[in-house]
């Protein structure tokens, strides 16, 4: 299967009489967005606000970012079992308008999380302080339940992001990339003397505010299956988590996931990549059980020599990571896992819920209980009366001056298990 | 047989037959399923169910088997493991105002869900 990916710069993005791409700046017909994305009768109201880096704008409640896409040859469209329907993608060519993020704002339930900061101390723990945002604010219809109300938010953000995508479908890139993997035996074969390597893509399914889509299908009713990486980047794995927004992984990092970008980066160089295991994190332990056998089994049937297994999320999905590792370790294969911490306020703490000795290469994405303090600023867009509300957040977190002080966890991608964040280790 | 250990009371509603309703924190909803575990019960649910950390939500439920037998040791290394993610976590003291509460109570009945199939 091979795509090309073709990156449309965006350096702005500003309100305009027609929707369009020119010179690096993104065009918005604002009333056209917010009436493409209010197409659903359980909509109240759209409201649609512009947010740039270095802004004196933060952002809240986030519940998803969104990256604009379009799909310019090939099978299928952007967000399958969503916004298309559910042919194969991943294959022909997709442009993108690099730069520029749909984020969408709800107020879901009560408890809120998710804070975009496009400056100050807190714009350096989001990478999506660095984007041209296009801010969607759902009101739904009064009296619309949590689930209806989930689901509302997430397609408003997906009808708005497709829309924009539609602007950069007759745009020459500034940059095409293609990726290719090819059927298992050939792909085994193309680089014999090179080490084989699968990625283990774990995705957050608990429930309620906590789940995953794969073709449009919750992945908490999968078992576990390969699956081609270039699909990805057609928006095959979307967001429906809300929840933790440290280490949540929102639709645009799946679409960006820099994990599959890092293994296309050595193909071929130093690793054979040969795919994708998506796996899911369900509640229950024989869940767990079936899923990490499953898991361990494809991992075995592909015959490679490692793999990479990535975490979403924290706790209940501690097991699963563990039972991952283990079961695949225990074939005789290497294990690198991805995962972010909670190891107390001062780091000094066990950092995950389970461990495992055969754990013994780990990536961390940060610590979640790290304190931060953001200070006001100029503009809230979003929600700000549910500021004092913050879960990630104590009582006296948002003060008078409009300052909060808070985990990291509170911010959008802070501790992102897939990598896309700024929290680094140096030695010095 | 399934039991929910709860101190949720929307889960009551819902499975009245097999909730043990616990008028207590969280931390006393893991030890009764840790002193479960030890009298033979087994896991069905995790613990740490959900995303929102157990030191923000009020509401717990866990779902465990009603089986008196020998000791399981994985579920009481889970739970164990789960009390003492608990007990690093700092006490935040918040008064959640109704609605607030309502939505804990919805997510957390919710997630075990699943394990009630």
């Amino acid at each position: 299967m091979r795509l090309e990916v073709g990156e449309i710069l965006v350096k702005d993005v500003q309100f305009g009489e027609a929707t369009a791409v020119k010179g690096g700046v993104l065009y918005i017909d604002k009333e056209e967005l917010a009436a493409e994305a209010a197409k659903d009768d359980r909509i109240k109201s759209v409201e649609v606000f512009l947010a740039r880096p270095g802004e004196s704008v933060r952002i809240l409640p986030v519940k998803d970012v969104i990256e604009p896409r379009v799909k310019v040859e090939g099978p299928g469209g952007i967000f399958p079992g969503f916004m298309t329907d559910v042919e194969q993608v991943g294959s022909g060519r997709t442009h993108v308008l690099k730069g520029a993020a749909v984020v969408t704002t709800g107020k879901i339930v009560g408890f809120q999380e998710g804070i975009i900061d496009m400056s100050g101390p807190g714009a350096q723990y989001t990478p999506f302080s660095q984007t041209q945002n296009v801010v969607v604010k759902v009101e739904p219809v009064d009296g619309i339940l949590q689930h209806e109300h989930e689901l509302v938010v997430r397609l408003a953000g997906f009808r708005a992001a497709v829309y924009l995508g539609e602007a950069g479908k007759e745009v020459t890139p500034d940059k095409v990339t293609p990726y290719e993997t090819k059927p298992i035996l050939e792909q085994a074969a193309q680089y014999p003397g090179l080490p084989k390597v699968a990625y283990v893509y774990m995705l957050q399914t608990q429930g309620l505010l906590h789940n995953t889509y794969y073709y449009g299908v919750d992945v908490r009713q999968i078992v576990p299956t390969f699956m081609y990486p270039t699909e990805i980047m057609d928006g095959a794995i979307v967001s429906g988590n809300c929840v933790s927004a440290c280490d949540k992984n929102p639709t645009y990092i799946h679409a960006n996931n820099p994990v599959i970008a890092d293994l296309y980066e050595q193909h071929g160089k130093t690793i054979n990549f040969l795919g994708c295991i998506i796996t899911n994190e369900n509640v229950t332990l024989q869940d767990k059980e079936r899923s990490s056998n499953m898991t361990a089994k494809l991992v075995g049937f592909l015959g490679v020599d490692a793999v990479i297994i990535s975490e979403e999320g924290f706790g209940n999905p501690d097991a699963d990571l563990v039972m991952n590792c283990n079961k695949i370790e225990k074939q005789g294969i290497k294990t690198v896992l991805i995962t972010d911490e909670y190891a107390g306020q001062d780091g000094g703490s066990q950092s995950l819920a389970d461990s495992t000795p055969l754990g013994n290469a780990v990536v961390t994405a940060g610590n979640a209980n790290q304190v931060v303090e953001l200070p006001p600023m100029q503009t809230v867009l979003g929600y700000p009366e549910v500021a004092h509300v913050i879960a990630g957040g104590w009582e006296g977190s948002l003060r008078p001056d409009g300052s909060i002080e808070a985990e990291i966890q509170v911010i959008i991608g802070a501790t992102n298990e897939l990598g896309y964040g700024y929290l680094t280790a140096k030695t010095i | 047989m399934k039991i929910i250990l709860t101190n949720n009371p929307d889960v009551v509603e819902k499975y009245p037959l097999i909730s043990t309703y616990i008028d207590g924190s969280v931390m006393q909803i893991f030890e009764s399923v840790r002193d479960a575990v030890h009298k033979g019960a087994e896991l069905i649910s995790h613990p740490l169910s959900g995303s929102i950390k157990p030191n923000d939500t009020p509401y717990k439920s866990v779902v465990i088997s009603s089986a008196v037998g020998p000791l399981d040791f994985k579920s009481l290394q889970i739970i164990e493991d789960a009390i003492s993610v608990l007990r690093r976590l700092p006490d935040k003291c918040r008064n959640f105002d109704v609605s607030i509460l309502a939505d804990f109570r919805i997510i957390d009945l919710d997630h075990i869900k699943s394990a009630l199939i």
